[in-house]
Protein backbone atom coordinates (compact mmCIF):
# COMPACT_ATOMS: atom_id res chain seq x y z
CA UNK A 1 0.00 0.00 0.00
CA UNK A 2 2.96 2.07 0.48
CA UNK A 3 4.61 1.62 -2.89
CA UNK A 4 0.83 2.22 -4.17
CA UNK A 5 0.19 5.60 -2.41
CA UNK A 6 4.04 6.80 -3.55
CA UNK A 7 3.09 5.45 -6.95
CA UNK A 8 -0.31 7.63 -7.03
CA UNK A 9 1.51 10.71 -5.66
CA UNK A 10 4.01 10.53 -8.50
CA UNK A 11 2.01 9.41 -11.33
CA UNK A 12 -0.89 12.33 -9.87
CA UNK A 13 1.59 14.60 -10.07
CA UNK A 14 1.68 14.52 -14.04
CA UNK A 15 -0.17 16.96 -16.10
CA UNK A 16 -2.51 15.29 -18.70
CA UNK A 17 -2.47 11.87 -16.71
CA UNK A 18 -5.14 11.67 -14.09
CA UNK A 19 -5.82 9.14 -11.38
CA UNK A 20 -9.15 7.16 -11.76
CA UNK A 21 -11.12 7.67 -8.40
CA UNK A 22 -8.24 9.55 -6.97
CA UNK A 23 -9.67 10.73 -3.77
CA UNK A 24 -10.68 6.72 -2.76
CA UNK A 25 -8.24 4.91 -0.93
CA UNK A 26 -6.24 1.99 -2.67
CA UNK A 27 -4.24 -0.80 -1.53
CA UNK A 28 -2.34 -2.27 -4.14
CA UNK A 29 -3.55 -1.07 -7.33
CA UNK A 30 -5.38 1.78 -9.20
CA UNK A 31 -6.42 2.72 -12.83
CA UNK A 32 -4.85 5.82 -14.76
CA UNK A 33 -6.41 7.41 -17.76
CA UNK A 34 -4.24 8.75 -20.41
CA UNK A 35 -4.15 11.33 -23.13
CA UNK A 36 -4.10 8.31 -25.97
CA UNK A 37 -5.10 4.66 -26.10
CA UNK A 38 -3.87 2.89 -23.82
CA UNK A 39 -2.51 0.18 -25.90
CA UNK A 40 -0.12 3.25 -27.56
CA UNK A 41 0.42 4.21 -24.00
CA UNK A 42 1.69 0.42 -23.12
CA UNK A 43 3.70 0.46 -26.47
CA UNK A 44 6.02 3.33 -25.84
CA UNK A 45 6.92 1.70 -22.19
CA UNK A 46 7.66 -1.79 -23.62
CA UNK A 47 10.03 0.16 -26.00
CA UNK A 48 11.84 1.64 -22.66
CA UNK A 49 11.99 -1.79 -20.99
CA UNK A 50 8.73 -1.48 -18.84
CA UNK A 51 5.56 -3.77 -18.78
CA UNK A 52 3.71 -0.91 -17.97
CA UNK A 53 0.34 -2.36 -16.23
CA UNK A 54 -3.02 -3.85 -17.75
CA UNK A 55 -4.95 -2.49 -21.02
CA UNK A 56 -8.45 -2.31 -19.76
CA UNK A 57 -9.65 -1.89 -22.93
CA UNK A 58 -9.63 -6.15 -23.00
CA UNK A 59 -12.38 -6.16 -20.67
CA UNK A 60 -14.09 -2.67 -20.79
CA UNK A 61 -13.87 -1.63 -24.99
CA UNK A 62 -15.38 1.31 -23.94
CA UNK A 63 -12.23 2.66 -21.70
CA UNK A 64 -9.27 2.59 -24.24
CA UNK A 65 -7.65 5.03 -22.70
CA UNK A 66 -7.46 3.50 -18.85
CA UNK A 67 -4.48 1.07 -17.57
CA UNK A 68 -4.93 -0.93 -14.34
CA UNK A 69 -1.33 -0.93 -12.25
CA UNK A 70 -0.55 -2.72 -9.35
CA UNK A 71 2.51 -2.39 -6.77
CA UNK A 72 3.77 -4.62 -4.37
CA UNK A 73 6.10 -5.24 -1.56
CA UNK A 74 8.90 -5.86 -4.63
CA UNK A 75 8.30 -2.93 -6.09
CA UNK A 76 10.69 -0.32 -6.03
CA UNK A 77 10.95 3.62 -5.05
CA UNK A 78 13.62 3.54 -8.25
CA UNK A 79 11.16 1.74 -9.95
CA UNK A 80 8.26 4.06 -9.74
CA UNK A 81 10.28 6.87 -10.53
CA UNK A 82 11.09 5.23 -13.54
CA UNK A 83 7.82 4.74 -14.61
CA UNK A 84 6.77 8.69 -13.87
CA UNK A 85 9.41 9.36 -15.85
CA UNK A 86 9.03 7.80 -18.89
CA UNK A 87 5.00 7.99 -18.65
CA UNK A 88 6.27 12.16 -18.28
CA UNK A 89 8.19 11.49 -21.84
CA UNK A 90 5.03 9.80 -23.46
CA UNK A 91 2.43 12.59 -22.12
CA UNK A 92 4.68 15.32 -23.20
CA UNK A 93 5.06 13.74 -26.86
CA UNK A 94 1.21 12.69 -27.36
CA UNK A 95 0.04 16.05 -25.72
CA UNK A 96 2.41 18.14 -28.02
CA UNK B 1 7.59 -27.68 20.51
CA UNK B 2 4.46 -27.97 17.88
CA UNK B 3 4.29 -24.90 16.11
CA UNK B 4 5.88 -21.49 15.13
CA UNK B 5 3.80 -19.53 18.08
CA UNK B 6 5.82 -21.43 20.77
CA UNK B 7 8.87 -19.76 20.18
CA UNK B 8 9.42 -16.64 21.87
CA UNK B 9 13.33 -16.58 20.74
CA UNK B 10 12.88 -12.27 19.87
CA UNK B 11 11.32 -10.72 22.68
CA UNK B 12 8.89 -7.76 20.92
CA UNK B 13 9.30 -8.41 16.80
CA UNK B 14 11.25 -10.93 15.42
CA UNK B 15 10.40 -10.37 12.06
CA UNK B 16 11.40 -7.30 9.63
CA UNK B 17 9.57 -5.51 7.34
CA UNK B 18 11.27 -3.66 3.75
CA UNK B 19 11.41 -0.02 4.79
CA UNK B 20 7.92 1.40 3.37
CA UNK B 21 8.56 4.02 0.97
CA UNK B 22 6.35 6.31 2.79
CA UNK B 23 5.47 6.72 6.57
CA UNK B 24 2.05 5.69 8.13
CA UNK B 25 1.03 9.54 8.36
CA UNK B 26 0.91 9.54 4.96
CA UNK B 27 -1.40 6.92 3.55
CA UNK B 28 -4.71 7.61 3.26
CA UNK B 29 -6.20 4.37 5.11
CA UNK B 30 -9.46 4.15 6.31
CA UNK B 31 -9.93 4.39 10.02
CA UNK B 32 -12.23 1.64 10.26
CA UNK B 33 -9.33 -0.86 8.18
CA UNK B 34 -6.34 0.47 11.11
CA UNK B 35 -5.62 -2.30 13.16
CA UNK B 36 -6.46 -1.64 17.17
CA UNK B 37 -3.42 -4.31 18.14
CA UNK B 38 -0.40 -5.55 16.16
CA UNK B 39 -0.70 -8.87 14.36
CA UNK B 40 0.04 -12.26 16.21
CA UNK B 41 2.78 -12.90 14.07
CA UNK B 42 5.44 -15.72 15.63
CA UNK B 43 8.47 -14.53 17.39
CA UNK B 44 10.88 -16.38 15.48
CA UNK B 45 14.95 -14.91 15.03
CA UNK B 46 16.05 -16.26 11.54
CA UNK B 47 18.01 -19.86 13.07
CA UNK B 48 14.38 -20.55 14.70
CA UNK B 49 12.21 -20.43 11.66
CA UNK B 50 15.06 -22.26 9.90
CA UNK B 51 15.02 -24.90 12.50
CA UNK B 52 11.24 -25.09 12.77
CA UNK B 53 10.84 -25.82 9.31
CA UNK B 54 13.36 -28.23 8.75
CA UNK B 55 12.29 -29.65 11.91
CA UNK B 56 8.35 -29.61 10.19
CA UNK B 57 10.04 -30.81 6.65
CA UNK B 58 11.53 -34.23 8.99
CA UNK B 59 7.62 -35.11 10.33
CA UNK B 60 7.01 -35.81 6.27
CA UNK B 61 7.62 -38.66 4.24
CA UNK B 62 8.41 -38.14 0.91
CA UNK B 63 9.71 -39.48 -2.28
CA UNK B 64 12.77 -37.49 -1.11
CA UNK B 65 13.31 -39.64 2.08
CA UNK B 66 12.07 -42.96 0.99
CA UNK B 67 10.75 -45.64 -1.43
CA UNK B 68 7.10 -44.95 -2.19
CA UNK B 69 5.19 -47.34 -3.64
CA UNK B 70 1.78 -45.90 -3.49
CA UNK B 71 0.10 -47.46 -6.43
CA UNK B 72 -2.06 -45.76 -9.28
CA UNK B 73 -0.13 -42.50 -8.10
CA UNK B 74 3.24 -42.94 -9.84
CA UNK B 75 5.14 -41.62 -7.46
CA UNK B 76 9.02 -41.36 -9.19
CA UNK B 77 11.73 -39.25 -8.96
CA UNK B 78 11.32 -35.57 -9.61
CA UNK B 79 14.80 -34.34 -11.49
CA UNK B 80 15.66 -31.68 -10.50
CA UNK B 81 16.73 -29.50 -13.86
CA UNK B 82 13.02 -29.78 -13.84
CA UNK B 83 12.68 -26.92 -11.04
CA UNK B 84 15.42 -25.21 -12.60
CA UNK B 85 14.05 -24.39 -15.35
CA UNK B 86 10.45 -23.78 -14.55
CA UNK B 87 12.34 -21.10 -12.37
CA UNK B 88 14.22 -19.32 -15.32
CA UNK B 89 12.80 -15.42 -14.68
CA UNK B 90 11.19 -15.65 -18.67
CA UNK B 91 8.84 -18.36 -17.50
CA UNK B 92 8.25 -17.85 -13.64
CA UNK B 93 8.01 -14.08 -13.88
CA UNK B 94 5.35 -13.64 -16.39
CA UNK B 95 1.92 -12.86 -16.10
CA UNK B 96 -0.93 -14.75 -17.70
CA UNK B 97 -2.41 -11.62 -18.88
CA UNK B 98 1.00 -9.85 -20.52
CA UNK B 99 -0.08 -10.13 -24.76
CA UNK B 100 0.90 -13.05 -26.68
CA UNK B 101 4.19 -10.85 -28.41
CA UNK B 102 5.53 -10.86 -24.77
CA UNK B 103 5.09 -14.94 -24.35
CA UNK B 104 5.99 -16.46 -27.80
CA UNK B 105 8.16 -18.68 -25.21
CA UNK B 106 5.53 -19.87 -23.36
CA UNK B 107 3.39 -20.40 -25.95
CA UNK B 108 5.87 -22.03 -27.79
CA UNK B 109 6.20 -24.79 -24.89
CA UNK B 110 2.27 -25.16 -24.53
CA UNK B 111 2.04 -26.15 -28.18
CA UNK B 112 4.60 -28.43 -28.27
CA UNK B 113 3.30 -29.98 -24.62
CA UNK B 114 -0.15 -30.15 -26.88
CA UNK B 115 1.49 -31.39 -30.46
CA UNK B 116 3.92 -34.10 -28.04
CA UNK B 117 0.42 -35.41 -26.03
CA UNK B 118 -1.90 -35.69 -28.93
CA UNK B 119 1.28 -38.09 -30.74
CA UNK B 120 1.74 -40.14 -27.48
CA UNK B 121 -2.01 -40.72 -27.25
CA UNK B 122 -3.19 -40.62 -31.25
CA UNK B 123 -5.71 -37.98 -30.86
CA UNK B 124 -5.87 -34.89 -32.71
CA UNK B 125 -6.15 -31.76 -30.31
CA UNK B 126 -5.30 -31.41 -26.77
CA UNK B 127 -5.99 -28.72 -24.08
CA UNK B 128 -3.58 -27.93 -21.65
CA UNK B 129 -6.36 -26.74 -19.17
CA UNK B 130 -7.57 -29.42 -16.38
CA UNK B 131 -5.72 -29.06 -13.46
CA UNK B 132 -6.12 -32.78 -12.27
CA UNK B 133 -6.58 -36.03 -13.81
CA UNK B 134 -10.68 -35.96 -12.41
CA UNK B 135 -10.81 -32.33 -13.54
CA UNK B 136 -9.89 -33.94 -17.31
CA UNK B 137 -12.33 -36.68 -17.17
CA UNK B 138 -15.00 -33.73 -16.37
CA UNK B 139 -13.85 -31.86 -19.29
CA UNK B 140 -13.74 -34.54 -21.23
CA UNK B 141 -17.41 -35.94 -20.77
CA UNK B 142 -18.77 -32.36 -20.78
CA UNK B 143 -17.30 -32.43 -24.36
CA UNK B 144 -18.77 -35.56 -25.40
CA UNK B 145 -22.38 -33.78 -23.49
CA UNK B 146 -22.23 -30.97 -26.11
CA UNK B 147 -21.31 -33.26 -29.30
CA UNK B 148 -24.29 -35.23 -28.33
CA UNK B 149 -26.19 -31.80 -28.38
CA UNK B 150 -25.08 -30.54 -31.15
CA UNK B 151 -26.18 -33.93 -33.02
CA UNK B 152 -29.14 -33.89 -31.69
CA UNK B 153 -28.99 -36.91 -29.55
CA UNK B 154 -30.51 -36.03 -26.35
CA UNK B 155 -31.43 -39.21 -25.15
CA UNK B 156 -27.21 -40.30 -24.46
CA UNK B 157 -27.72 -40.00 -20.84
CA UNK B 158 -25.69 -42.90 -19.98
CA UNK B 159 -22.01 -43.61 -19.09
CA UNK B 160 -21.04 -47.02 -18.52
CA UNK B 161 -17.96 -47.89 -16.00
CA UNK B 162 -16.52 -51.29 -15.32
CA UNK B 163 -16.28 -51.84 -12.01
CA UNK B 164 -12.44 -51.74 -11.58
CA UNK B 165 -12.22 -47.90 -12.67
CA UNK B 166 -11.17 -44.95 -11.28
CA UNK B 167 -13.59 -44.05 -8.71
CA UNK B 168 -13.23 -40.66 -10.28
CA UNK B 169 -14.83 -42.08 -13.58
CA UNK B 170 -18.27 -42.37 -12.53
CA UNK B 171 -17.98 -39.27 -10.03
CA UNK B 172 -17.40 -37.10 -13.33
CA UNK B 173 -20.18 -38.48 -15.17
CA UNK B 174 -22.31 -37.80 -13.14
CA UNK B 175 -21.17 -34.67 -11.84
CA UNK B 176 -22.11 -33.91 -15.56
CA UNK B 177 -25.80 -34.97 -15.37
CA UNK B 178 -24.89 -38.35 -16.91
CA UNK B 179 -26.34 -41.64 -15.27
CA UNK B 180 -24.02 -44.30 -14.55
CA UNK B 181 -24.17 -47.79 -15.32
CA UNK B 182 -21.61 -50.26 -13.49
CA UNK B 183 -20.61 -53.27 -14.77
CA UNK B 184 -18.93 -56.14 -13.35
CA UNK B 185 -15.45 -57.37 -14.24
CA UNK B 186 -14.39 -60.94 -15.63
CA UNK B 187 -12.89 -63.23 -12.89
CA UNK B 188 -9.49 -61.94 -13.63
CA UNK B 189 -10.56 -58.73 -13.23
CA UNK B 190 -10.34 -57.66 -16.94
CA UNK B 191 -13.90 -56.08 -19.07
CA UNK B 192 -16.89 -58.42 -19.12
CA UNK B 193 -17.54 -57.92 -23.11
CA UNK B 194 -20.84 -60.17 -22.41
CA UNK B 195 -21.87 -57.65 -19.32
CA UNK B 196 -21.08 -54.61 -21.83
CA UNK B 197 -23.00 -55.87 -24.77
CA UNK B 198 -26.05 -56.46 -22.68
CA UNK B 199 -26.16 -52.24 -21.70
CA UNK B 200 -25.25 -50.25 -24.58
CA UNK B 201 -27.88 -48.71 -26.52
CA UNK B 202 -29.07 -45.63 -27.93
CA UNK B 203 -28.84 -44.27 -24.60
CA UNK B 204 -25.49 -44.97 -24.42
CA UNK B 205 -23.12 -41.83 -24.01
CA UNK B 206 -19.80 -43.39 -22.94
CA UNK B 207 -18.11 -45.55 -21.55
CA UNK B 208 -14.77 -44.78 -19.79
CA UNK B 209 -12.17 -47.38 -19.01
CA UNK B 210 -8.98 -47.26 -17.28
CA UNK B 211 -6.04 -48.94 -18.90
CA UNK B 212 -3.89 -50.50 -17.73
CA UNK B 213 -6.96 -51.00 -14.95
CA UNK B 214 -6.45 -50.85 -11.39
CA UNK B 215 -5.16 -54.00 -11.18
CA UNK B 216 -2.13 -53.68 -13.19
CA UNK B 217 -3.99 -55.35 -16.43
CA UNK B 218 -3.42 -54.18 -19.49
CA UNK B 219 -7.00 -54.92 -21.28
CA UNK B 220 -6.89 -57.73 -23.63
CA UNK B 221 -10.33 -56.88 -25.28
CA UNK B 222 -10.30 -52.78 -25.52
CA UNK B 223 -10.54 -52.66 -29.30
CA UNK B 224 -13.66 -54.96 -28.98
CA UNK B 225 -14.75 -52.91 -26.46
CA UNK B 226 -14.18 -49.65 -28.59
CA UNK B 227 -16.38 -51.04 -31.36
CA UNK B 228 -19.38 -52.20 -29.38
CA UNK B 229 -19.98 -48.56 -27.79
CA UNK B 230 -18.65 -47.04 -31.46
CA UNK B 231 -21.38 -49.57 -32.76
CA UNK B 232 -24.62 -47.85 -31.02
CA UNK B 233 -23.15 -44.67 -31.47
CA UNK B 234 -21.22 -43.95 -28.14
CA UNK B 235 -17.63 -42.65 -27.05
CA UNK B 236 -14.60 -44.13 -25.64
CA UNK B 237 -12.77 -42.75 -22.76
CA UNK B 238 -9.95 -43.41 -21.26
CA UNK B 239 -8.50 -42.73 -18.58
CA UNK B 240 -4.84 -42.27 -18.60
CA UNK B 241 -3.81 -41.70 -15.40
CA UNK B 242 -1.65 -45.43 -15.44
CA UNK B 243 -0.23 -43.93 -18.95
CA UNK B 244 3.36 -44.86 -17.43
CA UNK B 245 2.45 -48.30 -18.84
CA UNK B 246 2.08 -47.36 -22.00
CA UNK B 247 3.36 -44.50 -23.28
CA UNK B 248 5.46 -45.22 -26.51
CA UNK B 249 4.29 -48.70 -26.89
CA UNK B 250 0.79 -48.23 -27.75
CA UNK B 251 -1.93 -45.97 -27.79
CA UNK B 252 -5.41 -44.84 -26.95
CA UNK B 253 -5.89 -43.67 -30.57
CA UNK B 254 -4.85 -47.28 -31.91
CA UNK B 255 -7.29 -48.49 -29.25
CA UNK B 256 -10.24 -46.71 -30.86
CA UNK B 257 -10.88 -44.36 -28.27
CA UNK B 258 -12.40 -40.55 -28.28
CA UNK B 259 -11.01 -39.19 -25.79
CA UNK B 260 -7.96 -39.01 -23.20
CA UNK B 261 -6.68 -38.17 -20.55
CA UNK B 262 -3.08 -37.19 -18.68
CA UNK B 263 -1.88 -36.85 -15.51
CA UNK B 264 1.27 -35.17 -16.01
CA UNK B 265 1.87 -34.85 -12.52
CA UNK B 266 2.22 -38.38 -12.51
CA UNK B 267 3.67 -39.82 -16.22
CA UNK B 268 5.77 -37.21 -17.03
CA UNK B 269 7.43 -35.76 -13.14
CA UNK B 270 5.82 -33.24 -11.20
CA UNK B 271 5.91 -33.36 -6.90
CA UNK B 272 2.23 -34.35 -6.34
CA UNK B 273 0.53 -35.32 -3.21
CA UNK B 274 -2.27 -34.60 -0.57
CA UNK B 275 -4.30 -33.08 -3.57
CA UNK B 276 -1.85 -31.28 -5.66
CA UNK B 277 -0.43 -29.63 -7.37
CA UNK B 278 -1.14 -31.47 -10.51
CA UNK B 279 -2.04 -31.23 -14.62
CA UNK B 280 -4.35 -33.34 -16.13
CA UNK B 281 -4.30 -32.40 -19.70
CA UNK B 282 -6.85 -34.40 -22.02
CA UNK B 283 -6.91 -35.05 -25.70
CA UNK B 284 -9.52 -35.44 -28.06
CA UNK B 285 -10.30 -36.82 -31.22
CA UNK B 286 -10.85 -34.27 -34.40
CA UNK B 287 -14.61 -34.21 -34.23
CA UNK B 288 -14.49 -33.41 -30.54
CA UNK B 289 -11.93 -31.02 -30.93
CA UNK B 290 -13.91 -27.74 -31.76
CA UNK B 291 -15.66 -28.27 -28.11
CA UNK B 292 -12.26 -27.76 -25.94
CA UNK B 293 -12.35 -25.51 -23.57
CA UNK B 294 -10.71 -22.16 -24.51
CA UNK B 295 -8.05 -21.24 -24.97
CA UNK B 296 -5.76 -23.56 -26.68
CA UNK B 297 -2.15 -22.24 -28.27
CA UNK B 298 -2.06 -22.29 -32.45
CA UNK B 299 0.73 -22.20 -34.65
CA UNK B 300 1.34 -20.15 -38.10
CA UNK B 301 4.58 -19.03 -39.83
CA UNK B 302 5.78 -15.71 -38.10
CA UNK B 303 5.55 -12.75 -41.02
CA UNK B 304 8.55 -10.47 -40.75
CA UNK B 305 7.47 -7.56 -37.83
CA UNK B 306 7.18 -10.67 -35.80
CA UNK B 307 10.98 -12.36 -36.14
CA UNK B 308 12.46 -10.38 -33.40
CA UNK B 309 10.05 -12.37 -30.69
CA UNK B 310 9.19 -15.27 -32.95
CA UNK B 311 9.88 -18.93 -32.06
CA UNK B 312 11.71 -20.67 -34.84
CA UNK B 313 10.41 -18.62 -37.36
CA UNK B 314 6.35 -19.46 -35.89
CA UNK B 315 4.11 -17.28 -34.05
CA UNK B 316 2.35 -19.03 -31.78
CA UNK B 317 -1.58 -17.25 -30.75
CA UNK B 318 -4.03 -18.40 -28.19
CA UNK B 319 -7.30 -19.73 -29.86
CA UNK B 320 -10.38 -20.65 -28.68
CA UNK B 321 -12.39 -23.69 -30.32
CA UNK B 322 -15.40 -23.13 -32.51
CA UNK B 323 -18.13 -24.81 -30.30
CA UNK B 324 -15.55 -24.49 -26.74
CA UNK B 325 -17.75 -25.88 -23.46
CA UNK B 326 -15.97 -22.21 -22.27
CA UNK B 327 -13.08 -21.86 -19.20
CA UNK B 328 -13.04 -25.15 -16.48
CA UNK B 329 -9.93 -23.07 -15.03
CA UNK B 330 -8.67 -19.85 -14.25
CA UNK B 331 -5.79 -19.00 -17.09
CA UNK B 332 -4.14 -21.16 -18.91
CA UNK B 333 -3.89 -24.06 -16.45
CA UNK B 334 -1.09 -25.10 -13.83
CA UNK B 335 1.26 -23.52 -15.81
CA UNK B 336 4.20 -24.63 -13.34
CA UNK B 337 3.35 -28.16 -13.72
CA UNK B 338 2.68 -28.13 -17.41
CA UNK B 339 6.23 -26.56 -17.61
CA UNK B 340 8.61 -29.11 -15.14
CA UNK B 341 6.76 -31.81 -17.28
CA UNK B 342 7.87 -30.39 -20.62
CA UNK B 343 11.58 -30.20 -19.12
CA UNK B 344 10.63 -33.81 -18.56
CA UNK B 345 9.89 -34.67 -22.04
CA UNK B 346 12.49 -32.98 -23.42
CA UNK B 347 15.25 -34.57 -21.58
CA UNK B 348 14.54 -37.57 -22.34
CA UNK B 349 12.57 -37.81 -25.84
CA UNK B 350 12.21 -40.95 -27.24
CA UNK B 351 13.31 -42.70 -24.80
CA UNK B 352 10.05 -42.38 -22.86
CA UNK B 353 9.42 -45.91 -24.20
CA UNK B 354 12.14 -47.14 -23.09
CA UNK B 355 11.16 -45.31 -19.33
CA UNK B 356 8.04 -47.21 -19.59
CA UNK B 357 9.45 -50.40 -20.34
CA UNK B 358 11.59 -50.23 -16.98
CA UNK B 359 8.76 -48.94 -15.14
CA UNK B 360 6.56 -52.38 -15.65
CA UNK B 361 9.72 -54.43 -15.44
CA UNK B 362 10.10 -52.90 -12.21
CA UNK B 363 6.74 -53.74 -11.09
CA UNK B 364 7.04 -57.30 -12.35
CA UNK B 365 10.53 -57.90 -10.80
CA UNK B 366 9.26 -56.96 -7.16
CA UNK B 367 6.11 -58.86 -7.49
CA UNK B 368 8.34 -62.02 -8.15
CA UNK B 369 11.16 -60.65 -5.61
CA UNK B 370 7.75 -60.62 -2.96
CA UNK B 371 6.91 -63.98 -4.03
CA UNK B 372 10.55 -65.11 -3.46
CA UNK B 373 10.99 -63.66 -0.08
CA UNK B 374 8.20 -64.56 1.47
CA UNK B 375 8.51 -68.26 0.61
CA UNK B 376 12.11 -68.10 1.68
CA UNK B 377 10.59 -66.85 5.32
CA UNK B 378 7.81 -68.92 5.52
CA UNK B 379 4.93 -66.28 5.09
CA UNK B 380 3.82 -67.11 1.29
CA UNK B 381 0.50 -68.36 2.59
CA UNK B 382 -0.57 -64.88 3.98
CA UNK B 383 -1.01 -63.30 0.44
CA UNK B 384 -2.20 -64.39 -2.88
CA UNK B 385 -2.24 -62.41 -6.20
CA UNK B 386 -5.06 -59.79 -6.37
CA UNK B 387 -5.35 -60.89 -10.51
CA UNK B 388 -3.79 -64.10 -11.89
CA UNK B 389 -1.64 -62.77 -14.64
CA UNK B 390 1.19 -63.83 -15.85
CA UNK B 391 2.80 -60.40 -16.75
CA UNK B 392 1.52 -57.07 -15.03
CA UNK B 393 1.84 -53.51 -16.18
CA UNK B 394 3.16 -50.47 -14.06
CA UNK B 395 1.43 -52.02 -10.90
CA UNK B 396 0.21 -54.98 -9.34
CA UNK B 397 -1.89 -56.35 -6.84
CA UNK B 398 -1.87 -58.56 -3.50
CA UNK B 399 -4.52 -59.82 -1.41
CA UNK B 400 -3.65 -59.85 2.01
CA UNK B 401 -7.13 -61.67 2.43
CA UNK B 402 -5.41 -65.19 3.81
CA UNK B 403 -3.40 -63.34 6.69
CA UNK B 404 -6.43 -61.85 7.78
CA UNK B 405 -8.70 -65.09 7.98
CA UNK B 406 -5.59 -67.11 9.92
CA UNK B 407 -4.03 -64.48 12.05
CA UNK B 408 -6.41 -61.22 11.84
CA UNK B 409 -3.92 -58.95 9.78
CA UNK B 410 -5.21 -57.11 7.18
CA UNK B 411 -4.15 -55.11 4.58
CA UNK B 412 -4.32 -52.29 6.64
CA UNK B 413 -1.88 -53.84 9.67
CA UNK B 414 0.78 -55.12 7.14
CA UNK B 415 0.43 -51.22 5.47
CA UNK B 416 1.21 -49.75 8.89
CA UNK B 417 4.00 -52.29 9.82
CA UNK B 418 5.68 -50.98 6.61
CA UNK B 419 5.76 -47.53 7.96
CA UNK B 420 7.75 -48.42 10.88
CA UNK B 421 10.19 -50.12 8.16
CA UNK B 422 10.71 -46.73 6.79
CA UNK B 423 8.36 -46.76 3.67
CA UNK B 424 6.04 -45.01 2.29
CA UNK B 425 2.18 -47.91 2.49
CA UNK B 426 1.19 -49.24 -0.55
CA UNK B 427 -2.54 -48.34 -1.52
CA UNK B 428 -5.15 -50.48 0.29
CA UNK B 429 -8.01 -51.32 -0.43
CA UNK B 430 -8.40 -50.32 -3.59
CA UNK B 431 -9.56 -51.43 -6.39
CA UNK B 432 -12.23 -52.91 -4.14
CA UNK B 433 -12.84 -56.13 -6.42
CA UNK B 434 -9.60 -57.22 -4.35
CA UNK B 435 -10.54 -58.68 -0.72
CA UNK B 436 -7.86 -57.03 1.70
CA UNK B 437 -5.89 -55.76 -1.38
CA UNK B 438 -2.47 -53.87 -1.39
CA UNK B 439 -1.38 -52.13 -4.60
CA UNK B 440 1.88 -51.48 -5.40
CA UNK B 441 3.48 -49.01 -8.34
CA UNK B 442 7.23 -49.05 -7.60
CA UNK B 443 7.89 -46.87 -10.65
CA UNK B 444 11.04 -47.29 -13.37
CA UNK B 445 13.15 -44.80 -11.36
CA UNK B 446 13.88 -47.44 -8.06
CA UNK B 447 16.93 -48.92 -8.42
CA UNK B 448 17.09 -53.72 -7.85
CA UNK B 449 18.80 -52.78 -4.13
CA UNK B 450 15.61 -50.76 -3.29
CA UNK B 451 13.36 -53.22 -5.18
CA UNK B 452 15.17 -56.44 -3.37
CA UNK B 453 15.04 -54.66 0.38
CA UNK B 454 11.65 -53.66 0.04
CA UNK B 455 10.66 -57.32 -0.78
CA UNK B 456 12.49 -58.95 2.27
CA UNK B 457 11.12 -56.07 4.57
CA UNK B 458 7.35 -56.70 3.08
CA UNK B 459 8.39 -61.09 4.07
CA UNK B 460 9.73 -59.07 7.39
CA UNK B 461 7.06 -57.60 8.42
CA UNK B 462 4.71 -60.51 8.02
CA UNK B 463 6.40 -62.53 10.19
CA UNK B 464 5.87 -59.96 12.96
CA UNK B 465 2.26 -61.12 15.68
CA UNK B 466 -1.06 -59.97 14.84
CA UNK B 467 -1.00 -57.98 18.52
CA UNK B 468 2.12 -55.93 17.46
CA UNK B 469 0.46 -54.80 13.70
CA UNK B 470 -2.46 -53.72 15.00
CA UNK B 471 -0.51 -51.56 17.11
CA UNK B 472 1.83 -50.35 14.22
CA UNK B 473 3.26 -47.85 13.41
CA UNK B 474 4.95 -46.77 16.44
CA UNK B 475 8.40 -45.19 15.04
CA UNK B 476 6.37 -42.58 13.00
CA UNK B 477 5.95 -38.65 13.84
CA UNK B 478 2.00 -39.72 14.15
CA UNK B 479 0.93 -43.17 14.98
CA UNK B 480 -2.23 -45.15 14.17
CA UNK B 481 -4.97 -42.53 13.94
CA UNK B 482 -8.65 -42.71 14.11
CA UNK B 483 -9.23 -41.94 10.18
CA UNK B 484 -12.84 -41.37 9.96
CA UNK B 485 -13.00 -39.42 12.71
CA UNK B 486 -10.34 -37.21 11.81
CA UNK B 487 -12.22 -36.84 8.54
CA UNK B 488 -15.43 -35.77 10.01
CA UNK B 489 -14.32 -33.73 13.13
CA UNK B 490 -10.94 -31.44 11.34
CA UNK B 491 -9.90 -28.96 13.51
CA UNK B 492 -7.62 -26.18 11.90
CA UNK B 493 -7.95 -24.02 14.74
CA UNK B 494 -4.94 -22.74 17.09
CA UNK B 495 -6.09 -21.89 20.47
CA UNK B 496 -4.30 -18.81 21.23
CA UNK B 497 -3.92 -17.48 24.66
CA UNK B 498 -6.43 -14.73 24.47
Amino acid sequence: MSACTFAKQKLGSIEGLSIVHHTQSHFNEFAIEVPNTGKDCLTYLESKGIIGGFDLSWWYPEQPNRLLLTFTDQTSGDDIERLATELQSWVSEVVA
Amino acid sequence: MSHLFDHHGAPGKGYAQPKPLLSRSELSLPENLVRKRLPRWPRLSEPEMVRHYTWLSKRNFGIDTGFYPLGSCTMKHNPRVNEVIAQLPGIADIHPHQPEHQIQGLLSIYYEMQEMLSICAGMDAVTLQPVAGAQGEFTAVRCFQEYFRSRGELQRTKVIVPDSAHGTNPASAAMAGFEIIEIPSKIDGRIDLEALRAVVGEDTAAMMITNPNTLGLFEHDIAEASELVHGVGGLMYYDGANFNAILGRTSPGLMGFDAVHYNLHKTFSQPHGGGGPGSGPIGVKQHLAPFLPTPIVSRRDAIESEMEQAVDEFWYTWHEPEHTIGKVQQWHGNAGAIIRCWAYYRRYGKELRTMSEHAVLNANYLRHAIHREAKAAGVDHMFVDGADTVVAKHEFTLSLGPAKEAFGISAMDVAKGLLDMGYMAPTVYFPLVVPECMMIEPTETESKDTLDTFAEDFAKVLQVDAETLHNAPITTPVRRVDEVYAARNLCLHHPFDE
